[in-house]
């Protein structure tokens, strides 16, 4: 009898759902994770994968980042805005089917520091300890209060312990742990997440699955499959979208590109802003633009509107700090082109009369998009000046090695820095701290006592709109004060879609506030 | 004959041991931190000493070039990629069979049709046949590969759908014997992953192989064409051996002693001059890797590939001179004294 009511379920299934194939959503990316490991990763495309492997105790609300229940149902910060407690929802199961509990995020988060990779400096000397208060209840004690803690945790992927501690290889530099399971999590998954590893080929390709039984639900009109293949080739990509073997491109396409995939027919291009900005970063310690009045002026020559053009649906910029990002200063006005507010800076310079002995050296990454073309349109505003602008472009690895010293840096570089959480205390340390010198990400060598002891009291504040009122002043000490970089705009992923086979928050004009949100694929519908 | 090879091979491993040593040290000398760029400027430095430590990049460097020769000869580890984390003896593994595979099929294009138009042009010098392959072979010289790939691509893939657009069908782990997806589904088989890894192959193979193509029949034809005017030939005509045995055992014979030459230099080059071919073909193979493993500056992985770039060439020098030695007496003669 049982025998007769499966068969019938199975035909009644069959004729209700026999419309319906495996749907496979192929997607391109600019190069493959480097491994599956939240503990390891910090790039663009390894979150891209992570956002869909693993879950987090909190997750960032679409509209502008803000914390939301996820893992954990609720949470309290103590009274003296040291200890976070988190009470995690009961019934989460890692894809092999062990519960997750409060043990697996005390281990992700110990992990985490230990191997003190990836995005471990938001916790390394802030967590003093993790305490496992009971199966569904977990702890963080901090050495010292930490305003933006919370929102950090989008990047604390929960891992299984069990598994990760059964794939142990015992040669490795974490004494006890061996390789603290960093071998096993290269090309395999211990998340929860609403997708799971498939097959994971290094710098070729990732093919997650549809994890059925994942706590939140997942819509059966998100894809069964989803293959991202690393495809940088402008050809390549136009003709594979063209012939509908490609449903999503990667948003980093040049300009032409983006142009000839946008005409081909079903084919949309979505707008994502990034938490990051396009800065000309300007060194601070070097003539003649160690003096400010040299760098206000180059701010006041600078064709913005140009800048836009080139970069074209990029919003523009006023402040080092992303605008859909906690902690961002709307009311400043930055600068516009102005060439007499440019000259009235430069004269009171103390190099006036004899910037023709400084030329400007203005550096690029090479390969880098359009950038040149920013570089060259900055050389022609400050010729507009007096200022002579030498372009350099340098390969990656010769523009880092220039960056690691005061004498070796040039006195412009151009390049996109971004918050790696959605605080703008993140991206004001990242810019003009004093301990993040030496880096690409800070051509400018600010070394600002008063910048630095603000930095450090804003993001220990733990009332949010103390933070807030804290980093407006620091934006403005920055913008109005130092003009140590020049800000153009906000930057904007813009993948090419194939509207007809299916459909996505981002394609709808709801771009997730975290650009790598908008690829966790539970949330795409698939239309054919 | 035998301690002919034995001597090259010799001279090869020598060489092969100062490449390495040059390149390491190369590498390790040239400014900025390899350790400090794969884990980004925001790791604390003493997790970059850590791993640095763990490398030994913290020791002079004729004590890392010790760690990392021994590592090769004892245990065939070529170290750990910065970029991949993973051993790049394992990566190797992976992306060489391929670009190997994408290489013996162009060979055997540019052996077949090199030869043949080569051949051809040369016996019919002078006439329609001759200027229009000529003139194919100038295009065929001039004209880059990517250029080829593109056109391919678009009548061969995108317009007719007769070949796919890229990308290359892989074989269960459990199936793999070499690495080479045709080459194992042939072994195990498989002969529908056969025909699909065929169809794959096509096009990059023949976007990659048409210049050589091209050069190959230009110095297939002028060879010929000098040995069709020397003495013995006329001779042999001369005493009535019929014109396929002129051809096929006396002229045919001595014109592949240039052609052999260019030949083994070209497949060797096979490897590395594929990037463009295989980046646009979504091919993952060996020449790709390389040139990424360099833009990264992954110290391990540019010494490995720098490495297995001098054996194939070291190899396919030998190969030339064994089978020159074997087509020419002189060098046969000279070789064994």
């Amino acid at each position: 009898m049982k025998k007769v009511l499966v068969l019938a379920l199975v035909f009644a299934f069959g004729l209700g759902l026999g419309g319906l194939a495996e749907t496979v959503l192929e997607t391109t990316i600019t190069a493959t994770p480097e491994a599956l490991d939240p503990a390891v990763v910090f790039g663009e495309n390894d979150w891209k994968v992570l956002v869909n492997l693993y879950d987090y105790l909190v997750y960032p609300s679409f509209e502008n980042a803000s914390p939301m229940s996820a893992v954990a149902e609720s949470w309290e910060l103590a009274p003296d805005n040291k200890t976070w407690t988190f009470h995690l929802r009961e019934g989460i199961k890692f894809h092999d089917g062990t519960a997750l509990t409060a043990e697996d995020v005390k281990f992700s988060m110990d992990r985490m520091i230990t191997i003190g990779e990836g995005y471990a400096h938001f916790y390394r000397g802030r967590v003093k300890e993790t305490r496992v208060v009971d199966p569904s209840t977990v702890a963080f004690e901090l050495s010292d209060p930490f305003g933006p803690f919370l929102v950090t945790l989008y990047r604390l992927g929960i891992v299984n312990k069990d598994l990760v501690m059964a794939n142990l290889k015992e040669e490795g530099m974490y004494g006890e742990y061996g390789d603290y399971g960093k071998g096993f999590l290269l090309d395999q998954d211990a998340g929860s997440g609403p997708y799971r590893i498939e097959e994971f080929k290094i710098r070729q390709s990732v093919e997650i699955a549809k994890n059925p039984d994942y706590w939140q639900g997942i819509s059966a009109e998100s894809p069964d499959r989803v293959i991202m293949t690393q495809l940088r080739e402008a050809a390549t990509t136009k003709m594979l979208m063209g012939s509908g073997e490609i449903d999503l491109a990667h948003g980093r396409q040049e300009m032409t590109t983006l142009l000839s995939l946008d005409a081909i027919d079903g084919v949309e291009v979505a707008l994502i802003p990034e938490m990051s900005l396009d800065f000309f970063m300007i060194h601070t310690k070097k003539p003649p633009t160690d003096d400010v009045h040299v760098r206000k002026a180059m701010a006041w020559a600078t064709d913005y509107e140009g800048m836009l053009a080139i970069y074209t649906d990029c919003p523009r910029a006023y402040s080092p700090v992303p605008s859909q990002v906690f902690g961002y200063s709307g009311d400043l006005e930055g600068y516009e082109k102005d060439l007499d507010k440019a000259m009235e800076e430069l004269k009171q310079s103390k190099y006036y009369g004899q910037l023709d002995q400084y030329p400007i050296d203005v550096s690029y990454i090479q390969g880098n998009g359009d950038t040149p073309k920013l570089c060259m349109l900055f050389a022609v505003n400050m010729a507009e000046i007096g200022l002579t602008v030498n372009i350099v472009e340098a390969p990656w690895v010769l523009f880092c090695n220039k960056e690691e010293s005061i004498e070796t840096s040039p006195h412009v570089t151009n390049l996109f820095a971004n918050a790696s959480y959605p605080d703008a205390g993140a991206i004001l340390e990242l810019k003009y701290a004093s301990w993040t010198v030496g880096g690409w990400n800070q051509n400018e060598w600010l070394q600002d006592p008063t910048f630095d002891a603000a930095i450090q009291e804003a993001l220990i504040t733990a009332d949010p709109e103390e933070r807030a009122a804290k980093y407006a002043e620091l934006q403005r000490y920055i913008v109005e004060d130092l003009c140590p970089s020049i800000f153009t705009f906000l930057s904007v992923l813009k993948p090419a879609y194939r509207a007809d086979r299916f459909s996505w928050p981002a394609g709808d004009g709801n771009p997730h506030a975290i650009a790598e949100f908008n690829f966790n694929y539970m949330y795409f519908k698939m239309l054919s | 004959m035998a301690l002919f090879i034995f001597k090259r091979i010799g001279y090869g491993i020598l060489v092969l041991f100062a490449l390495s040593f040059v390149i390491f040290s190369f590498i390790r000398i040239i400014p900025g931190d390899p350790v400090r760029m794969s884990l980004g400027p925001t790791v604390p430095d003493e997790v970059v000493a850590r791993m640095r430590s763990e490398l030994h990049f913290d020791r002079p460097i004729p004590v890392q070039y010790y760690h990392w020769i021994k590592g090769v000869l004892l245990r065939g580890d070529f170290g750990r990629s910065l970029f991949t984390h993973r051993p790049v003896s394992q990566d190797i593994a992976e992306f060489l069979p391929r670009s190997i595979e994408l290489a013996i099929f162009s060979a055997f294009l540019i052996l077949s049709f090199g030869v043949l138009f080569g051949t051809i042009s040369a016996l019919f010098r002078d006439t329609w046949l001759d200027n229009l392959l000529r003139l194919f072979a100038y295009l065929g010289v001039v004209t880059p590969p990517y250029a080829f790939a593109i056109l391919f691509m678009l009548l061969f893939a995108f317009y007719w759908k007769i070949f796919p657009l890229g990308g290359m069908p892989t074989l269960p782990e459990e199936l793999r014997v070499t690495g080479m997806t045709a080459f194992d589904a042939l072994i195990r088989g498989q002969f529908d992953v056969f025909g699909v890894t065929l169809r794959h192959l096509v096009l990059p193979a023949v976007s990659l192989s048409l210049g050589s193509i091209a050069y190959q029949a230009r110095i297939h034809r002028s060879s010929m064409i000098d040995n069709i005017s020397k003495d013995y030939i006329a001779f042999a005509r001369v005493v009535g051996v019929s014109g396929a045995t002129v051809v096929f055992k006396h002229l045919m014979r001595p014109s592949f002693i240039p052609t052999l030459t260019i030949f083994g230099l070209q497949v060797a080059a096979l490897l590395g001059n594929a990037f463009l071919i295989e980046v646009m073909f979504r091919y993952p193979g060996f020449s790709q890797y390389s040139l990424q493993v360099i833009m990264t500056k992954d110290p391990y992985g540019i010494v490995a590939v720098s490495l297995v770039f001098g054996v194939i060439f070291a190899l396919a020098n030998i190969l030339i001179d064994v089978g020159v030695a074997w087509l020419d007496p002189r060098v046969r003669l000279k070789a064994s004294e």
